[in-house]
């Protein structure tokens, strides 16, 4: 296929969203008018497009300034994964896991998500150790950044790309 | 039935010993940006948003998910035994439809050598 | 024959024997089952009892194995047992011809047989939870055993047809199945690795899917990708075409529960 410009991508997306969702106004059964579908038919119309330069605005948010602690979070997964679907993620917080020095909180980013922020984890000195797994969707080859923001005031990340190789044919 | 909850500690440990929980769910984790087969109506989102974990009812563990968690949601975390009783997790959806799963867990003293 | 003769022979066969294997790369390769062209990530998944989503559905199907349903206020324990022994054989060994229809089945349909005929409950949808976790608990119990579909007498027909639609090009991209699956396994298609396409492992947990479908899903799927029309899942095509592909992965130990990109 004929690799369209990410602007004229976008604006095929925003044109055949807007159709759907007004035929979908048309003809929708009544379902699709409950309150809880309206954010989606919203996001389906005009479709949040990944947008790496937001994403990593939100990181720099989160640093503030800081600068990050080398080898202080360190991540595992797979270089390539099959299916974006399931990526298995190791997170490993090097700390104490005393009142002064543990992980108050974990942010996992997947930058070119179109919602880039995967999850937030709040660990509490009873954990005994910041080690932690989980599995995450990634909608294609980007980076998985991990932040994690310390009890004494510094932060630590981590990252590491990982390609996707989507379904054949797709 | 779709409501599977489950998790995994182990059943004895040493006290001061640092142990794994395991938990896994079923759930589709819908992040409600899908076309279902009528192409008319959009799959409604829902996720699980939070996980909890107390420890014979403190909270020793808490987590925010959003949409890019595999449904299916596994997820593993540590914790250190004090004392023997149970280990609650708790997953809270959209609706604040709470589902549980709990396990037991028996804690020992160090053998004095 | 002299041993002289003998030693000739042998010679001879031994040097055509790698020509053979450049002319029928099919059949000089050993059966293999998608795990071995899985990821180490998937493979891992699998082998993780805890984590292997597909222990999930095993433990509904474990559950809707106890449920009293339908007129007759049987479940499925009520006449297999709660382990369902005499079973283990058979799971192994579909598609099976059914004397009565007259044609073969698939498990998934034998299941919906049951529940119609003697539980007095209605059919469960194809590809729904509810079946395929019960067809999981089943192929679960015979997991090991090698697959044996037998494809003689009444089967022979069936096994034809699916052998042709195996061997049929189809869809704009003019592919058959043979193609990827005998000639291409191991290589890349843009970024999916080709499999065998054994189906020792299914109902599989799909991890694109993010649940267990058939064999006739995944057929769908493969039908899709090579932009031709699918069947429907347990229509006659594809039950003769899980019939062949069933008859070719004959040997393979069953695999339940499966993981799957």
């Amino acid at each position: 296929m004929v690799k369209l410009s990410n602007r004229l991508r976008q604006r095929r997306a925003l044109l055949v969203g807007g159709m759907s969702a007004a035929a979908a106004l048309l003809a929708a059964p009544a379902q699709a008018f409950q309150w809880r579908n309206k954010v989606s038919l919203f996001r389906r119309a005009f479709p949040v497009q990944p947008d790496r330069a937001e994403a990593e605005l939100m990181i720099t948010a989160i640093l503030d300034g800081r600068t990050p602690r080398p080898g202080l979070v360190q991540i595992e997964a797979p270089g390539l994964v099959e299916n974006g679907e399931s990526v298995p993620l190791k997170i490993f917080v090097d700390c104490a896991m005393t009142d002064e020095d543990h992980p108050q909180l974990i942010h996992v980013f997947a930058l070119d998500n179109p919602f880039p922020e995967v999850a937030r984890y709040h660990l509490l000195p009873a954990g005994g150790e910041a080690r932690l797994e989980m599995r995450c969707r990634m909608a294609s080859s980007s980076e998985l950044v991990v932040v994690a923001e310390m009890t004494d005031g510094t932060a630590g990340l981590d990252q590491r790309h990982v390609d996707v190789t989507l379904g054949a044919c797709g | 039935m779709a409501e599977i909850r489950r998790i995994s500690v182990p059943k004895q440990v040493e006290k001061g010993e640092i142990f794994t929980v395991r938990t896994l769910a079923r759930h589709k984790m819908e992040p409600g940006v899908h076309f279902d087969a009528n192409r008319f109506v959009v799959t409604p989102r829902l996720l699980l948003q939070e996980v909890k974990c107390h420890y014979n009812g403190r909270l020793v563990f808490y987590a925010e998910w959003f949409s890019a968690v595999s449904s299916n949601p596994y997820l593993t975390f540590k914790l250190r035994a004090e004392e023997s009783g149970e280990i609650v997790v708790t997953w809270v959806d959209d609706y604040n439809v709470i589902t549980t799963a709990a396990a037991p867990i028996d804690v020992i003293d160090k053998p004095k050598s | 024959m002299g041993p002289y003769q003998r030693g000739l022979v042998l010679a001879v066969a031994l040097l055509l024997l790698p020509g053979a294997a450049l002319i029928f790369p099919a059949s000089a390769q050993e059966a293999r089952s998608g795990y071995f062209y899985a990821s180490p990530e998937t493979q891992a998944l699998q082998d993780d009892p805890f984590a292997n989503p597909g222990s999930l559905w095993l433990e509904e199907g474990r559950a809707r194995w106890q449920r009293i349903e339908g007129a007759a206020g049987k479940s499925c324990a009520s006449c297999h047992g709660d382990n369902g022994t005499e079973l283990i054989e058979a799971s192994a060994a579909y598609p099976k011809f059914n004397k009565r229809l007259g044609r073969p089945i698939t498990l998934s349909q034998q299941i919906n047989q049951c529940r119609v005929r003697h539980m007095g409950a209605a059919a469960l949808a194809p590809d729904s939870e509810a079946l395929m976790s019960i067809e999981l608990l089943l192929r679960q119990r015979a997991a090991g055993r090698p697959m044996q579909v037998s494809v003689d007498g009444p089967m022979r027909p069936f096994y034809e047809r699916g052998k042709a639609l195996y061997f049929q090009r189809r869809g704009q991209f003019n592919m058959a199945c043979y193609q990827c699956h005998d000639q291409r396994p191991g290589e890349f298609v843009r970024g999916e690795r080709l499999s065998q396409g054994q189906i020792n492992n299914f109902p599989a947990y799909l991890i694109r899917w993010g649940t267990v479908g058939s064999a006739h899903r995944r057929f769908q799927l493969c039908d899709r990708q090579a932009r031709a029309e699918p069947f429907q899942i347990g229509s006659p095509e594809y039950v003769a075409l899980e019939v062949y592909v069933a008859h070719r992965a004959r040997g393979l130990a069953v695999e339940a529960p499966a993981v799957r990109p």
